[in-house]
């Protein structure tokens, strides 16, 4: 490297972070966890780590990190060479820690293992670059409908929409305005603010209206006339105050879980928060597929790699694959409600005492990855230029052609291949 | 006045000149702040020349591939940087309604405090009570103020039939007017403190002279106040300055820098340049480019503070 002073503080940034630094025993794995000290899937990352203790005698040193510090870590670690052995990884950073010669290819222990038949088809495809697999997945999501069945029965209301011109008419009819005139319940939610899942919005409608961010060939497609049409009907929702305005995601959440707004599309995390938050209500809660032909957007969220600099990569290995044993990935639903890799991983009891999980799990092989293909690594420059778009459009009033053109450009300068 | 110059009054030829430069000299003074030198020099020194040396060379942790070229580049990209300059004028916008709003409105709340009688110290306290709200904390509760659909500021405006109000941080019209007030209320304290101070230091008999002169409130305010009050009026106007152009967890937690970069300010940019875009050597020059105008600022403001202890000395 030829930064030496950035190597030094880099170094002593990961020795804070990670006390226990690279140093490791014999028969000892570091592994860099998200949130693997929280509720849910935190405690089948502690199941998955004490039945592999158990089974094979080498000591798992876990490197807790959260979700909002995750990426700056592995960032920083990798770059330093103080990497965990076994790395969490996901699609959207798999093209620059591939680059960076961080991962170390793993096509012959998968065949090895047997691992293609345990895991859902398509699973293997965002973590496959240039023809060679460099991470097994283990959980995914996708955004699905979810909606107030109980609202919806109120207004008369049998079956949630399945395009996107009811979707608009329903909410539009779920409306419910106080003696004040004020909205006390909105018909539905949309992100549209200053904050990355705008960007996921208007990619969901540029796919209910054909489209993409990007074509085959991985050419930005901003301007096309299906993103140019789905930004003109977030538009209308906006305006046709059946949505709140500008609020972040998270309040959203809370909205919809507190029955302050009838639908939404959302993950299936939202049914524990609505469990835990609104449980008297919890019956009302109900998810379809999105209201339109074509696949969800999400994917793989988390996928386990080898770090190319591992001391025993076949150990490290070997804790992956017990991740996808069909038993690991059975137990994998009694924490969370994220949506396991392994192929049949839910039991039928499972799939009865959490039928809000139908639709995730049909969707989970096909979805449609958020970052755009050939771009991984421009997701963070990218999603404030769709957002600036989407609100110039929303707010200022920009027309959609116009705001689009302006991403279009600014994409290309700053992204293009 | 006594100098040290008038208190050498040992004998040179017993003891040394070193003892003497050490003892009513420098090097006494020097040795106490030494320990403080290393360690800001550590903390603040290495670092600021660690990012003049970084803002020469290519350092992009999301593209590695040009990583070590050295050089002019990241000036050059500055300069015809139209986002870096637009973040710099909205630091020096949110600077100036930052100081005018905050001391404008903590020289009026220290101005009433002084003539309430009863409960003084319940006042100065309410006043006091923005300063202890961590900035970030101050966002969010403003964050929920403002919320364009449920939020309080709406409900006032409507109930003053002054509605429907408007979706203050996502209107780039609003967004950053909605933040300064944010920040003059976290941030008016500090100069309501030295405000209430320097008035309290003037002397009630000017204000009876002036009186018996039959002066009344604005003639007291403007020829015995505000001349009393300058000096004081200055360094706050000056610290507020900085405070102002170096702000950013309120931002940063209510807008981002958007809605379309109308709240992005050049603290904003660099922290985004550096830990969203990974770019570390161009956000170093931006930080170098903060450092310029900081430090043009710090000088002003020494300059100012040197020109009123010679004034004092002079009276």
């Amino acid at each position: 490297m030829n930064h030496p002073f950035l190597t030094a503080v880099l170094l002593a940034s990961s020795a804070v972070l990670a006390p226990s630094g690279t140093a490791r025993a014999e028969g000892q794995l570091s592994f860099l966890v998200v949130d693997y000290d929280a509720p849910g899937m935190g405690q089948w990352w502690q199941l998955l780590v004490e039945t592999y203790q158990s089974t094979t005698g080498v000591a798992i040193e876990p490197r807790n990190v959260s979700a909002r510090q995750y990426y700056e870590r592995l960032v920083l670690e990798t770059a330093s060479g103080t990497a965990a052995d076994v790395l969490t990884v996901n699609p959207n950073n798999i093209l620059e820690l591939v680059a960076g010669g961080h991962l170390m290819p793993l096509d012959a222990m998968i065949d090895a293992a047997g691992l293609r038949d345990r895991i859902v088809p398509g699973g293997f495809d965002r973590l496959t670059v240039d023809g060679v697999t460099y991470a097994v997945p283990i959980t995914g999501r996708t955004l699905e409908l979810l909606y107030n069945r109980c609202q919806f029965e109120e207004a008369g209301i049998a079956a949630p929409p399945t395009t996107p011109q009811e979707f608009l008419d329903i909410a539009q009819r779920l409306v419910v305005v106080g003696d004040d005139g004020r909205v006390v319940r909105f018909g539905a939610n949309m992100v549209s603010g200053n904050e990355d899942p705008t960007y996921e919005m208007l990619l969901m409608w540029s796919i209910a209206f054909g489209g993409s961010f990007s074509d085959g060939q991985s050419n930005f497609t901003f301007d096309s006339p299906p993103v140019i049409e789905a930004l003109e009907f977030m538009r209308a929702v906006y305006d046709s105050g059946a949505v709140a305005k500008g609020m972040m995601e998270s309040d959203l959440r809370a909205l919809f879980a507190t029955g302050g707004a009838a639908m939404t599309i959302d993950g299936s995390w939202q049914f524990p928060f609505i469990q835990t938050n609104n449980p008297e209500n919890f019956a009302c809660f109900a998810s379809a597929p999105v209201p339109w032909d074509g696949p969800s957007t999400g994917g793989v969220n988390m996928a386990l790699a080898v770090n190319a600099k591992a001391a025993d990569p076949e150990a490290a290995f070997a804790f992956i694959a017990m991740s996808a044993t069909p038993e690991m990935q059975g137990r994998f639903s009694d924490f969370s409600a994220y949506i396991p890799y392994g192929v049949n991983a839910l039991t039928d009891e499972q799939r009865a005492s959490k039928p809000y999980l139908e639709p995730f799990l049909a969707s989970i092989g096909t979805a449609h990855p958020i970052f755009i293909p050939g771009h991984q690594d421009d997701f963070n420059a990218l999603w404030p230029i769709v957002v600036d778009a989407v609100t110039r459009t929303l707010v200022d009033g920009v027309p959609a052609a116009e705001s689009l053109a302006q991403a279009q450009s600014e994409a290309v300068a700053c992204c293009a291949n | 006045m006594i100098t040290p110059r008038s208190r050498r009054w040992v004998a040179p030829g017993r003891i040394g000149r070193g003892w003497i430069w050490f003892a009513d000299g420098p090097g006494f003074p020097l040795l106490m702040l030494f320990p403080s030198l290393i360690v800001l020099g550590l903390v603040i020194g290495l670092p600021i020349l660690r990012a003049i040396e970084m803002s020469f060379d290519t350092l992009n942790l999301r593209r590695p591939a040009n990583n070590g070229e050295t050089g002019l580049h990241n000036y050059l990209r500055l300069l015809a940087d139209q986002r870096a300059w637009n973040a710099l004028g909205l630091s020096a916008l949110f600077m100036a309604g930052s100081v005018a709003g905050s001391v404008g409105l903590a020289l009026a709340a220290a101005l009433l405090t002084r003539r309430v009688t009863r409960g003084q110290a319940l006042v100065r306290l309410t006043f006091l009570i923005p300063w202890t709200v961590p900035a970030v904390v101050t966002a969010l509760v403003w964050g929920v103020m403002y919320d364009g659909n449920f939020g309080v500021v709406n409900r006032m405006l409507d109930s003053a039939g002054l509605g429907p109000g408007a979706n203050w941080l996502i209107d780039r019209r609003t967004a950053l007017w909605a933040l300064l007030a944010a920040q003059v209320w976290n941030e008016f304290p500090m100069s309501f403190v030295f405000l209430l101070a320097g008035l309290m230091a003037i002397p009630t008999e000017l204000y009876e002279s002036a009186r018996i002169d039959r002066a009344g409130p604005w003639s007291q305010f403007r020829f015995v106040t505000l001349p009393q009050l300058r000096p004081v009026l200055a360094i706050t106007v000056v610290l507020s300055m900085i405070m102002g152009f170096k702000a950013f967890p309120i931002i940063f937690v209510l807008t981002g820098g958007g809605p379309n970069r109308a709240t992005e300010t050049l603290t904003v940019l660099t922290f985004t340049t550096a830990f969203r875009d990974l770019d570390f050597a161009y956000a170093a020059t931006l930080g170098v480019l903060a450092l310029v105008v900081s430090a043009l600022m710090v000088t002003g403001y020494l300059r100012l503070v040197a020109r009123l202890d010679d004034g004092r000395e002079v009276t």
